[in-house]
């Protein structure tokens, strides 16, 4: 019996403390951005109207590594479509880092390992086009995960 | 002291449900994720340029010599650049239109601009006419959303009916959306 119960704690003990409990919690202060273009102006961008504050926690993590990255879900569509990659951000201060959407593709906005408290602020902005006048609408999710 | 604890009860009850945070997700074990709205707002423009850029008015010369049979036509020294710009809707469209109301004007007489003839070069070529004279003359229409670059050739045709002098005047091109 005595064997069997060392046998038992080799086999399942280190898994079972492997997979300890970690949690990841994101928010963010503004859900909705709006950039206003206006196409008379020579500016090669246009910004959002407000940042982005961000703030990031991770608990149990251990030395594991986790992420923050940007996905958007789709191009804008309005009158016409607009590809994603026309907007990007500009980080306002680090650990967060500039970058560029992609559709479909996630982008990554900050890195790091262990447990983390932090708060950072983005801020959109609008690659000048000639596209038509109206609304255009884009749907983004951050992302905050460890592997 | 019951109004007093009430109160305090209300500021604490607003304090914990608005706490600045429009959106949070917390994973357990898994990854989290918080959704953004971006709306992108873009302002109808329309953009013209006739000649140099800025505000500077250019200056095309007819320089007649001749007798009407040896130089029927005349053409002017310089051919400005025109552009336009638009993204008023590809479905709409935009009107360039030329005021040639007011003549040229010399020391004893006034020459109507119907004179003049024009014809585009570039992204305009194919538009050609004559001024007519009129504040508001059609002379081209493009889709709402254009880009176009080119220049204008004009044209004096050549007469007998006013006498030498010089002859001043100025025409004005407008680019419109209904």
């Amino acid at each position: 019996m005595l064997w069997w119960l060392i046998v038992f704690s080799i086999l399942f003990f280190q898994p079972i403390t492997w997979a300890q409990d970690y949690t990841l919690m994101i928010e963010v202060e503004e859900d909705r951005i709006e950039i206003h273009q206006d196409p008379s102006q020579i500016t090669p961008y246009a910004l959002a109207q407000r940042d982005v504050t961000i703030r990031i926690e991770t608990k149990g993590l251990g030395k594991r590594p986790w992420s923050l990255s940007i996905l958007a879900l789709e191009d804008l569509h309005g009158p016409e479509t607009i590809p994603a990659s026309e907007i990007s951000w500009q980080a306002l201060m680090p650990p967060f880092i500039d970058g560029q959407l992609i559709k479909g593709v996630p982008q990554l906005l900050a890195q790091g390992k262990g447990d983390t408290q932090l708060i950072g602020k983005i801020r959109f902005l609008f690659k000048s086009g000639t596209y038509e006048a109206g609304l255009y609408d884009l749907r983004i999710q951050l992302i905050l995960s460890s592997p | 002291m019951v109004k007093k604890g009430f109160l305090v009860i209300i500021a604490m009850v607003l304090g914990l449900s608005v706490d600045g945070w429009a959106r949070r997700d917390i994973g357990l074990n898994r990854s989290a994720q918080v959704e953004l709205d971006l709306r992108l707002k873009i302002a109808v423009f329309l953009f013209l340029q006739i000649g140099s850029p800025g505000r500077v008015v250019n200056m095309v010369r007819f320089n007649v010599t001749d007798i009407p049979e040896n130089q029927p036509l005349v053409e002017g020294d310089f051919s400005p650049t025109i552009k336009i710009k638009s993204n008023v809707g590809k479905f709409a469209s935009i009107s360039l239109t030329v005021d040639s109301s007011n003549p040229l004007m010399g020391k004893s007489a006034k020459m109507p601009l119907k004179v003049i003839s024009f014809e585009g070069i570039g992204d305009f070529s194919g538009i050609k006419g004559t001024l007519d004279g009129s504040p508001n003359q059609k002379i081209a229409s493009f889709p709402g959303k254009s880009k176009k670059q080119g220049s204008f050739r004009f044209f004096y045709h050549n007469t007998y009916n006013y006498p030498p002098d010089i002859y001043r005047g100025s025409i004005t091109f407008t680019l419109s959306f209904p």
